[in-house]
Parts: C-alpha cells; sequence; structure tokens
C-alpha cells in the first residue's frame, strides 16, 4: 500500500539526517487518551475517504489524518494532558485539604512557621524534572515537523490573498513559474449541498488536491496582509507573510478530505477563508493534474468522480468525544 | 507579612486619624469630595488611587459590555448581532470589520485601561506608599499627570472605533497585536492612527508611573524597611515597574514606525520597500511578553497579602516569592517569540523559545505552593478576600498548565491562533488577574472608601462570578483543540455546541457583575464606618495601622517596624 511505504521512506529520511531521536512507544500510544482505536483502524482501512473537520460536542483534537497530526496528538493527549490534569488535581487537593483542615473552627491557634527548606527543594525540582521529561517527546516531534523529508512527492505554492486562497502548481520540471494557478473561495452559505458532504464555512469551490500517502511540501506566501494556512487534521499550520516564504509539509495517509481556515486575523473576511484539502491517490491525482492543468473546472468532474465512491458512507474520522 | 511596627502606635496615629474626617482648614486638610479642584489637581497618592480605581470599574464595564457582544454573536453560527442590521435601542452594530472593531476595543481596553490602572495605578498608588510606610509618592506632580493621561486615552480609543478605519467601515479591526501590514495597508482610515497616539499616551502613562514607583520604593521606606522585610505586594510592584519601564520604550518604537509606515512613507514593515512584517511581531511581542506579567505580577502581591492574613500566618518562604517574581520578570524578557512559533522561525530558535518558556513553570510553581504553604497550618478565615485568593489560586493553575502546552512549539502548531489560546490567557488574566483585583478591591474596600460592605453580597458576587467565568472559558479549551480559529465572527456548524455553552455562561458572569454593582450601591447608601482593621491580627502590614479611610495626609512622623522582626 502505498501510504505505508511513503511513511517508511519519510522514517528513513528522518534517520538519515541524525535530527533528534525517535520515540518507538509511540506507535503504541497512537492516538493516545480519548481517541481509542480509531487512528490505527484508519491507518489500516481498505483506502475509504476520510473526513478531517472538526465535531459538534468533541473536546479533543480533531483525529490524525498524517503522521505528524498523530504525533501531536500522542504529545497533548498522553504526555501533557495527564500531567496537566494531575497536577491540577494536586493543587486542587491540596487547598481543599488545608482548606478543610486548616479553617478557623478546626484549627483555632495558627502555628509560625514559615519556612522548610525540603520541601521548597522539592517543589523546584520536580517541576524541573517534568519539564525535561516532556521535552524528551517534544523536542523530536518539533523537529520532525519542522524538517521537510527529502523524498517529496509534490511540491504545492499557496498564496493567501484578502479574502480566498491562491494555489500554484508546478509544472512537469517542477517549475513553479510555468505550472497552473487556481483560486480557492468559501462556498456561500445559500448554496452549501449537505448531500454532497459540503459543510458551512469550511467548504471551497475549488480545493487544494495532492496525492494521498506522499510527502507534499507547501510553501506559504502573502499577497497582501498576513494570513495562516492550518489544516488541524494534517497537523500544519504556517503563517503565509507578505515578502516571505514559509515552508511546511504533510503526508495525508489516505484519500479524502481535510478541512481548515485562515488562522490569522486579515480583516473583515478573515472568517470566511476556508481551507479544504483533498488528497487523492496518485493515480486519480495524476488525472486530475492533467485535467485541472488546462481548466479547473475539468479538475472538478474528477474530483467527483474519485470520490464518488466515498460520498455513499464517508468514514469521518472519529469523533473524539 | 510580619513586619510589626515598634510599640504603642495606636497613640502614635491618634493624632493624624482626627485630620481625616470632613474638610479641615486649608493647607493640609481633606478639600471636600465634590471640589473639582481635589480631583484635577490632585498629588495625593490616596486621591489619585482612587480616581485610578473607578476609572478602571468604568473602562471595565465597557470592555465587559464588548465582550457581550462577542458572546452574543458567537452564541450560535450565523451573523446574530454584526450583520448591518441588529439593533440594540436604535444602534446598529454593522458588519464583520465591527465585530472585529469590538474584539479589538475588548482587548485593548481590558489590558490597558482595567487591568493596569485597578492594579498598579490604583492598588499601588493607594498602598505601596501606605505599606512601605511612606507620606506619599516620590513624584505627586507627575503621578497626577499619569493619572489624567489616561482618560484622554481611553478618548482617543473609543473615538476611533467610531471614524473611519477601513474603506467605509469604522474602527481599527486588527486585533490588540496591531499586526503590519494590516495595521498599516490594510487599514487606510484615521481609526488606526488614532488608536496610535491612545497607546503611545496610555505608554506614557504607565512609563511616568513606573519611574514613580521605582523612586519611591527605592527611597521612602520607612526606617528599619529593607527590601527584604518589605511587603510582597510593594515587590510586585517594584518588579512590575522594572517591566514596564524596560518593556514600554520597545512598544512604543514599534508604534511610531507604524505611524510612519502609515504616514511618512518608511518602510520598516513593509516588503515592497525591504521592510519585514515578521520585524513587528519581534517588537510587539518583545513589550507584549511581558505585558501580561505586567497584568498578573501585582496580582502575586495582591494574593500574598490576603492569604497570609486570613491564614493569621506569615508568608511561607518569603524571600522565595521575592525572588520568583523577579526571575518570572527576567525570563519573561526572554521568551516572547513562542507567541510566533507558525510565523517562519527557524527551527532551532523555536526549540530555544520552547526551553526558555517551560522554565517559567518553575517560579511560578513555587509561588502556587508556596501560597498553600502558607495556609498549611493556619487559621483559616473564609472571608470575602479570601474567597477571591483560593479562587486565584486554583483557576491560575488551570490557565498556567494550559501555558505549559503551549509551550511546546509542535503542539502550538495545532493550538495557535485557535479558541486554546483565549482560553489560556483568560484562565491567567480574567480569572487571574480579574480575581485577583476583585480579591484585593473586598481586601482594601474599607481601608479606602471608609465604609463597610454586605459580606454576603460580596460571597454571593465571588460564587456567581466563578461559576459563570468557567462555563464561559472551559468549553474554548474543546473548540481550540478542534481548530476554532479566533478573531471570526461566524463559524462552522460543528462548533455551535460549546460556543452556546460559553455565551450562557457570559450571562452568568454578567449576573454576578450586577449583584458587585449592588453591593457597590448598597455600601454608598448605608454608609457603615468601617474600623481601622477589620480583619484581626493576621493583617500586619502598615496600612492597617491607619484609620479607614486613613488620614488625607499620613506618616508626617515616620512609623518605625521591628528590624528583628524581618524575614
Amino acid at each position: 500500500m502505498r501510504t505505508s511505504k511513503f511513511r517508511d521512506a519519510d522514517l528513513k529520511a528522518n534517520r538519515k539526517m541524525g535530527r533528534g531521536f525517535r520515540f518507538a512507544p509511540m506507535r503504541l500510544f497512537s492516538g493516545g487518551l480519548v481517541s481509542g482505536v480509531a487512528a490505527s483502524v484508519i491507518s489500516f482501512a481498505s483506502p475509504a475517504f476520510a473526513v478531517g473537520a472538526p465535531t459538534d460536542r468533541a473536546i479533543g483534537l480533531q483525529e490524525a489524518g498524517s503522521d505528524i497530526a498523530e504525533a501531536q496528538i500522542f504529545l497533548h493527549d498522553t504526555i501533557l494532558f495527564p500531567i496537566i490534569t494531575a497536577v491540577t488535581i494536586l493543587v486542587l487537593a491540596l487547598l481543599l485539604y488545608v482548606m478543610l483542615r486548616f479553617r478557623r473552627s478546626a484549627h483555632p491557634e495558627p502555628r509560625n512557621f514559615s519556612h522548610n527548606t525540603l520541601v521548597e527543594v522539592i517543589w523546584t525540582t520536580v517541576p524541573v524534572v517534568i519539564l525535561v521529561f516532556i521535552s524528551l517527546f517534544s523536542f523530536p516531534i518539533l523537529f520532525r515537523e519542522g524538517i521537510t523529508p527529502k523524498t517529496v512527492g509534490e511540491t504545492v505554492k499557496v498564496r493567501g490573498n484578502q479574502w480566498s486562497w491562491t494555489y500554484i502548481y508546478p509544472d512537469a520540471s517542477g517549475d513553479l513559474a510555468n505550472g497552473f494557478e487556481f483560486t480557492s473561495n468559501l462556498v456561500p452559505d445559500e448554496e452549501i449541498d449537505a448531500a454532497k458532504g459540503q459543510k458551512r464555512q469550511l467548504s471551497v469551490d475549488y480545493p487544494l488536491v495532492v496525492p494521498a500517502g506522499e510527502n507534499i511540501r507547501v510553501l506559504v506566501t502573502a499577497a497582501d496582509v498576513i494570513h495562516s494556512f492550518g489544516v488541524p487534521a494534517l497537523g500544519i499550520k504556517s503563517d503565509a507573510v507578505p515578502g516571505k516564504t514559509g515552508e511546511t509539509w504533510f503526508n495525508a495517509r489516505q484519500p479524502g478530505t481535510y478541512f481548515g481556515v485562515c488562522y490569522e486575523l486579515c480583516g473583515i473576511r478573515h472568517g470566511y477563508m476556508p481551507i479544504e484539502v483533498r488528497a487523492l491517490a496518485r493515480a486519480d491525482y495524476d488525472r486530475w493534474r492533467a485535467a485541472a492543468s488546462g481548466d479547473v473546472e475539468a479538475g472538478l468532474t474528477i474530483l467527483a468522480a474519485a470520490s464518488a465512491p466515498v460520498q455513499a458512507a464517508p468514514v469521518q474520522l472519529a469523533a473524539r468525544k | 507579612m510580619a513586619t510589626e511596627i515598634q510599640g504603642g502606635h495606636s497613640a502614635h496615629y491618634a493624632t493624624e486619624t482626627g485630620h481625616g474626617d470632613g474638610d479641615s482648614d486649608a493647607g493640609h486638610g481633606t478639600p471636600r469630595w465634590y471640589n473639582p479642584a481635589r480631583w484635577l489637581f490632585s498629588t495625593n497618592h490616596k486621591d489619585i488611587g482612587t480616581m485610578y480605581l473607578v476609572f478602571a470599574i468604568v473602562a471595565g464595564l465597557i470592555g465587559g459590555a464588548l465582550s457581550g457582544l462577542i458572546r452574543w454573536e458567537l452564541a450560535q453560527p450565523g451573523l446574530q448581532v454584526f450583520n448591518d442590521q441588529t439593533s440594540l435601542w436604535g444602534i446598529v452594530f454593522g458588519n464583520a470589520h465591527n465585530y472585529n472593531v469590538a474584539v479589538t476595543a475588548h482587548g485593548l481596553i481590558m489590558i490597558f485601561f482595567m487591568v493596569m490602572p485597578a492594579l498598579i495605578g490604583g492598588f499601588g498608588n493607594w498602598f505601596v506608599p501606605l505599606q512601605i510606610g511612606a507620606p506619599d509618592m516620590a513624584f505627586p506632580r507627575m503621578n497626577n499627570i499619569s493619572f489624567w493621561l489616561l482618560p484622554a486615552s481611553l478618548g482617543l480609543l473609543i473615538l476611533s472605533m467610531f471614524v473611519p478605519g477601513q474603506g467605509s467601515d469604522n474602527g481599527f479591526g486588527g486585533g490588540w497585536t496591531a499586526y503590519a501590514p494590516l495595521s498599516t495597508t490594510g487599514h487606510n482610515g484615521p481609526a488606526m492612527d488614532l488608536a496610535i497616539l491612545s497607546l503611545h499616551i496610555a505608554g506614557i502613562s504607565s512609563i511616568l508611573g513606573a519611574i514613580n514607583f521605582i523612586t519611591t520604593i527605592f527611597n521612602m521606606r520607612a526606617p528599619g524597611m529593607t527590601l527584604h522585610n518589605m511587603p510582597l505586594f510593594a515587590w510586585s510592584v517594584l518588579v512590575t515597574a522594572f517591566l514596564l519601564l524596560l518593556a514600554l520604550p520597545v512598544f512604543a518604537g514599534a508604534l511610531t514606525m507604524l505611524l510612519t509606515d502609515r504616514n511618512f512613507g518608511t518602510h520598516f514593515f513593509s516588503p515592497d520597500g525591504g521592510g519585514d512584517p515578521v520585524l513587528y511581531q519581534h517588537l510587539f511581542w518583545f513589550f507584549g511578553h511581558p505585558e501580561v506579567y505586567i497584568l498578573i505580577l501585582p496580582g502575586f502581591g495582591i494574593i500574598s497579602n490576603i492569604v497570609s492574613t486570613f491564614s493569621r500566618k506569615p508568608i511561607f518562604g518569603y524571600l522565595g516569592m521575592a525572588y520568583a517574581m523577579v526571575a518570572i520578570g527576567l525570563i519573561g524578557f526572554i521568551v516572547w517569540a513562542h507567541h510566533m512559533y507558525t510565523a517562519g522561525l527557524s527551527l532551532n530558535l523555536r526549540a530555544y523559545f520552547v526551553a526558555a518558556t517551560m522554565i517559567i513553570a518553575v517560579p511560578t510553581g513555587i509561588k502556587i505552593f508556596s501560597w498553600i504553604a502558607t495556609m498549611w497550618g493556619g487559621s483559616i478565615d473564609f472571608k470575602v478576600p479570601m474567597l477571591w485568593a483560593i479562587g486565584f489560586i486554583f483557576l491560575f493553575t488551570v490557565g498556567g498548565v494550559t501555558g505549559v502546552v503551549l509551550s511546546n512549539a509542535s503542539v502550538d502548531t495545532r493550538l495557535h491562533d485557535t479558541y486554546y489560546v483565549v482560553a489560556h490567557f483568560h484562565y491567567v488574566l480574567s480569572l487571574g488577574a480579574v480575581f485577583a483585583i476583585f480579591a484585593g478591591f473586598y481586601y482594601w474596600f474599607e481601608k479606602i472608601w471608609g465604609v463597610k460592605y454586605n459580606g454576603v453580597l460580596g460571597g454571593l458576587h465571588f460564587w456567581i462570578t466563578f461559576i459563570g467565568v468557567n462555563i464561559v472559558f472551559f468549553p474554548q479549551h474543546f473548540l481550540g483543540l478542534q481548530g476554532f480559529q479566533r478573531r471570526v465572527p461566524d463559524f462552522a456548524d460543528a462548533y455551535a455546541h460549546w460556543n452556546r455553552i460559553s455565551s450562557i455562561g457570559y450571562v452568568i458572569t454578567a449576573l454576578g457583575t450586577v449583584v458587585f454593582l449592588i453591593l457597590l450601591l448598597e455600601s454608598a447608601v448605608r454608609r457603615r464606618k468601617a474600623a481601622a482593621n477589620p480583619w484581626g491580627d493576621g493583617a500586619t502590614t502598615f496600612e492597617w495601622t491607619l484609620s479607614s479611610p486613613p488620614p488625607f495626609h499620613q506618616f508626617s512622623e515616620l512609623p518605625r517596624i521591628d528590624a528583628d522582626r524581618a524575614h
């Protein structure tokens, strides 16, 4: 399966660069506390059509559509969340204990100590140990996230505009200047077709289309003011700064639709420039590319065909309640 | 604080308390309260502190009303308020731009015109001189201008909401951070220029205040009071004043560069002239991060005083508490780019800022645990200020631990500019700093106004607010984890549920504010005479040795503290 092949290549590339170190148990914990087994089911299922979108009433991170997103979920759900919950409960328990034990009616005569070197040393050093423990997991993920793997299946340039996104594809030789581009706009509320799986405030007319299971390098810039290109389920967010080109990367593990939004206040329609990433199997992607490079409308027909079997029963990435 | 006054102080002050009441002889008496000259030309730290407090209450009500519009808009998907149609008593709130204006103004008003004036200008002015045994601030006239610049500043900011900001839309809607180029080429009207002028003036006010506090604390402590037995509230204001002095000039520089970019053709932040928009972010956050500690540090001092008073026990680990604040202040200057993890910084830079930011958890933890250790073995009296203080300790902990989550740049990729960040900073500010303000307000209420308040109403205010703000802000963690972006008036339907809950919380919180106003009214009407020290032997700082309210001029003969009682 293409997905896993590319993931292995990605891992090898990271290892070769020798950045950070790998944390083996991470896979075992995939999905962490609240997500159950959904993530692993998705990675090994037949190529169903995934939907990376927010879920109403959910209380956790959006389910992972990429390995990086899964690593973020691991760091949050398995490392950070238990630690911060334990610290908060400890403080709450101590507060409740002193409030009960040392309330005036129960303890009328206050003691008069104001120093205890041992406990002061403990509450200074234990937090340091906890922070070092967190950073053991945090830094490797940061470096994995921040370094684009050497094997890149496709490079796409994203330009933020007030208030839309322009997607620029390179030509066959990889030259962004001679490729093709199109601009993606929000589907207005009155044109939303829920039967087609469209979501208000998230669906767009022309999605960003990429091959699934391959490393996608995203170059991010802006035409006017600062925007931010973020897709939660893919674990990416990169500010689009005029005059600069930022870089990020993702690898959508399976074909599907992954929704995102502009994350940097950019003016009156900041809330109306969503992102829709459509990941297709390589063969479908090549057909889309061939069609869309001439006419982006023609590309839509391919997209509809490529996701047709899915619309009957889209696999909603597990609700994280 | 176990500073004690050498024997016989009640007799010592008897002569002075006599002066405080009514309107006595000209020269060193108290002018009548309705004489405008008393307030306009005031050089009296207590009168100026009172004006700061009243100003903060008014600004807090304006800022709170703006957050009401925000929560009303976000109560359900679609545009409820900012749709060019909805009107309240004939006022139409405008469009999505005006929503951004409301968000921007809410942030600026709450930070610059509510929290800072209340903690530093209000309580700082009132109680730093009293706690260190000084007759007044070092520069009383400068103190006057520090205050009177603020109404001018707030006036300009409010005015800016009603003049063109972008195209035909009124007001500046670029957020309190005012990132370029949205604040330069993105807003072509005069609203942003007025906002810049407003912030410049507020900055000057704060810098003058900071100079005043530093000079006062270094030079005007009573005989026997060293820095190492000074009350922790005075310590907190001292550290805060240094942060203000070092951070605000950088902000002023960034604002001036915005101003010249907008009006005089410079290109500091515009790439087409060789400038860099990210430079603005560096300058802004070099100020902005210390600024958030400016907002919370005086609260730390207040909580230390209150916890010690109502536990009837000296503060645990006094030196650790003082130097934890110094450490937080110092580290606060080297963590600014954790606000910019997604801005395209190099990987190594991000890694550094992760490490530096995490370290702040250590001195903060020392403070939390030391407060609990102060209560340990005490004899705790759950008076209204103590309720707010305990509420503060718990809620600040919640806000603090989510800060540790956000410090991890890899997870922050998910959470940056989502409601998780909004929840985090409201837990440390709205539930942290504001709880500290109310704790201080109820702690010193009788001292300031000379009348008692109704304790039942104060307790009711606490419980309603405690429940309300948690319902407002806790669900916002869930929204942020699901990816809900900040600063938008409309949102995907999947964010509807927790937004609705959050808006319900706002209504409860607003109810708490009504109780607060009733409490103010009740105490003003009933005018029950306050005692000099309503809190008993746990209240050991100098202000409790004076009458309530203190005489117009105190300490004409300087008090002494017993050096043996030093910590």
